[in-house]
């Protein structure tokens, strides 16, 4: 398929869902209530619904769909392998951990930005943590070990504080959190995840070059003028921007990372920096389509989008390993 | 650019140098092989003399920026590595990187140049294959016509011929020796003395990370240096078919 057909495609797609999610909810608005309530404000719970709900919810699962798909595409592209996700640095399982001392400590109840807030701090702290762990000129490897250790680290702190909370409610809390949704979230939430992502999204887009340069390795990349040191700076950063601050708004989702460029490699002739657009476009596209889902499948039962996401990616991961291994004949 | 000059270059892992005080005046139009045991230093002396790795002494070609270093040499690892499935056009036009001014897209010029090193490396009809589908030796040549499309006065190759079948060698070592004619510096790694000995117009005995003999074929190959230095005692002769040189056994 070439190139720029499949990105007019995917956008399509992206606006086609974007569209159905402010059209599809449990406030059973018809469709011509729901456009002349956002655009005209005639129509006062109509309107509510609308602005104060659908909308950002719509907002933020292109924002954090975008960033899981296109930092997924420029982890396995850095790392060159497919198995790589945004998770793997350990910034996300760091931003959780922020955002379950802002739910135990009870500053997430007092304070509505304290949740979003902590989450950052951690990603922020996770990044220092990394790059010092990793160190200025180590490669890929190193910044795989010290990724793995700092999941495991905050995926223990996490659970201690999981341990320690102080009854069950609260425990039932976290737990829920950690589950990822984009219910009950307000244009707060898109404020404060939007210059983080944007930031994040800017930096991960001009690492193209660099990506389809390392299909050759880390020397011959070096040697053809790509500068690793920074382009792996760059990336870090990046991810833990754009999926730091995803975390903050919509708690962990699995999977898009992962799946989304998997999905798509093929149809970009396996390049990476083609890889880099595309899978931002499919990970919106794919996260907008599950919120659209758990909003259908289970309306009065709060379905958790991460939830929802794993269930839908594990299965097709499996599919995914089943047809490389035929592809490799074994 | 004139070159490549290396001076008092040393590597240190830990305490220990693994290239020890080399110096040498490489000139456009020689065809160089390194040669020298398994541990010798070669690949190190080369990542060195590029930047690659932390160094004690100069190199005129690790003192450029990353960018002009680019422009200046090319650089074949001995590791073939190909990341993911794409096209074998796709690859090569990887060697165009750093002609490229950032957010510029390539042009004419880069595609011909991708084509001429496909045309020269006997690959036109790979163009549209899955590099990662092709044979070992097919992937090397894919490599190699990577190298060529980035059109640098300098190539840099680490055991390039390792693995090619007998024609592919030859004819490798003959592109590379045109190469240099055509005006370029070639400093190859390589295992095979006797295609060194036919195909070279300089060669570079390594030991021990040690500088042991530089000049042409003839004066390295000696009797004493290969009982000296890889243990070896060979047949070796000027006949009309050119030098031949064949290992006969381990002394």
């Amino acid at each position: 398929m070439r190139y720029s057909l499949l990105l007019w495609l995917l956008s399509l797609l992206v606006v086609v869902l974007f569209c159905a999610a402010l059209l599809i909810g449990p406030a059973g608005l018809s469709p011509g209530e729901s456009v002349s309530a956002l655009l005209t404000g005639r129509g006062d719970a109509a309107v509510l619904v609308m602005r104060e709900i659908r909308l950002p919810r719509a907002i933020l699962a292109v924002l954090v769909g975008a960033s899981l798909g296109l930092s997924g595409a420029a982890l396995q592209g850095y790392l060159r392998n497919p198995l790589a996700e945004p998770g793997l640095i350990g910034v996300s399982g760091s931003a959780a951990l922020g955002a379950v001392i802002a739910l135990q400590t009870g500053l997430a109840a007092a304070y509505t930005l304290a949740l979003p807030g902590a989450a950052l701090l951690g990603a922020l702290v996770a990044v220092g943590l990394l790059l010092g762990l990793a160190g200025p000129r180590g490669g890929a490897f190193t910044l795989i070990l010290a990724g793995i250790a700092l999941s495991a680290l905050a995926g223990a702190a996490t659970t201690l504080v999981l341990n320690l909370s102080p009854n069950p409610y609260a425990a039932a809390d976290i737990v829920f959190w950690m589950m990822g949704s984009l219910a009950d979230r307000s244009f707060t939430h898109v404020w404060l995840a939007l210059p983080f992502t944007l930031a994040g999204w800017l930096l991960l887009a001009g690492l193209g070059r660099g990506l389809d340069a390392l299909t050759l390795g880390e020397d011959a990349a070096e040697a053809l003028g790509i500068r690793l040191t920074r382009l792996r700076l760059a990336l870090v950063v990046g991810v833990a921007a754009c999926v730091g601050a995803g975390v903050a708004v919509a708690g962990a989702i699995g999977f898009v990372g992962l799946i989304v460029p998997h999905l798509l490699r093929p149809l970009v002739g396996a390049r990476p920096a083609r890889l880099l657009l595309a899978s931002a476009l499919g990970g919106a596209a794919l996260l907008l389509a599950s919120d659209i889902a758990v909003r259908l499948i289970l309306p009065e039962r709060d379905l958790k989008l991460g939830v929802l996401t794993a269930l839908l990616g594990a299965p097709l991961f499996l599919h995914l390993i089943y047809k490389t291994r035929r592809e490799q004949g074994a | 650019m004139t070159g490549l000059t290396l001076s008092n270059l040393s590597v240190y892992r830990g305490p220990c140098p693994v290239v020890e005080d080399i110096s040498l005046n490489l000139h456009p139009g020689e065809c160089v092989g390194l040669i020298g045991p398994n541990g010798a230093g070669k690949t190190t002396l080369m990542r060195a003399a590029l930047g690659l790795l932390p160094h004690k002494g100069t190199s005129s070609l690790a003192r450029l920026s990353t960018a002009e270093r680019g422009r200046a040499a090319a650089w074949l690892p001995q590791m073939r590595e190909i990341a993911w499935p794409v096209s074998v056009e796709t690859l090569v036009g990887l060697g165009r990187t750093p002609h490229l001014g950032p957010g510029q897209r390539p042009g004419p010029r880069d595609a011909a140049a991708i084509a001429a090193a496909l045309a020269r490396m006997d690959l036109t009809d790979f163009a549209a294959r899955r590099a990662t589908a092709l044979s070992g030796g097919e992937q090397a040549r894919v490599l190699i016509a990577r190298a060529l499309a980035q059109e640098a006065p300098m190539l840099l190759a680490d055991e390039p011929i390792a693995g090619l079948d007998p024609a592919h060698q030859i004819t490798t070592m003959r592109l590379f020796a045109d190469l240099a004619a055509e005006g370029r510096l070639v400093l190859a790694a390589l295992h095979d003395l006797g295609l060194a000995a036919r195909f070279c117009t300089r060669l570079i005995l390594m030991q021990r990370g040690r500088l042991v003999a530089d000049g042409p074929p003839a004066e390295v190959l000696t009797p004493d240096n290969l009982a000296r230095v890889f243990g070896l005692r060979a047949y070796m002769a000027d006949t009309p078919d050119g030098p031949v040189f064949q290992p006969l056994e381990v002394v």
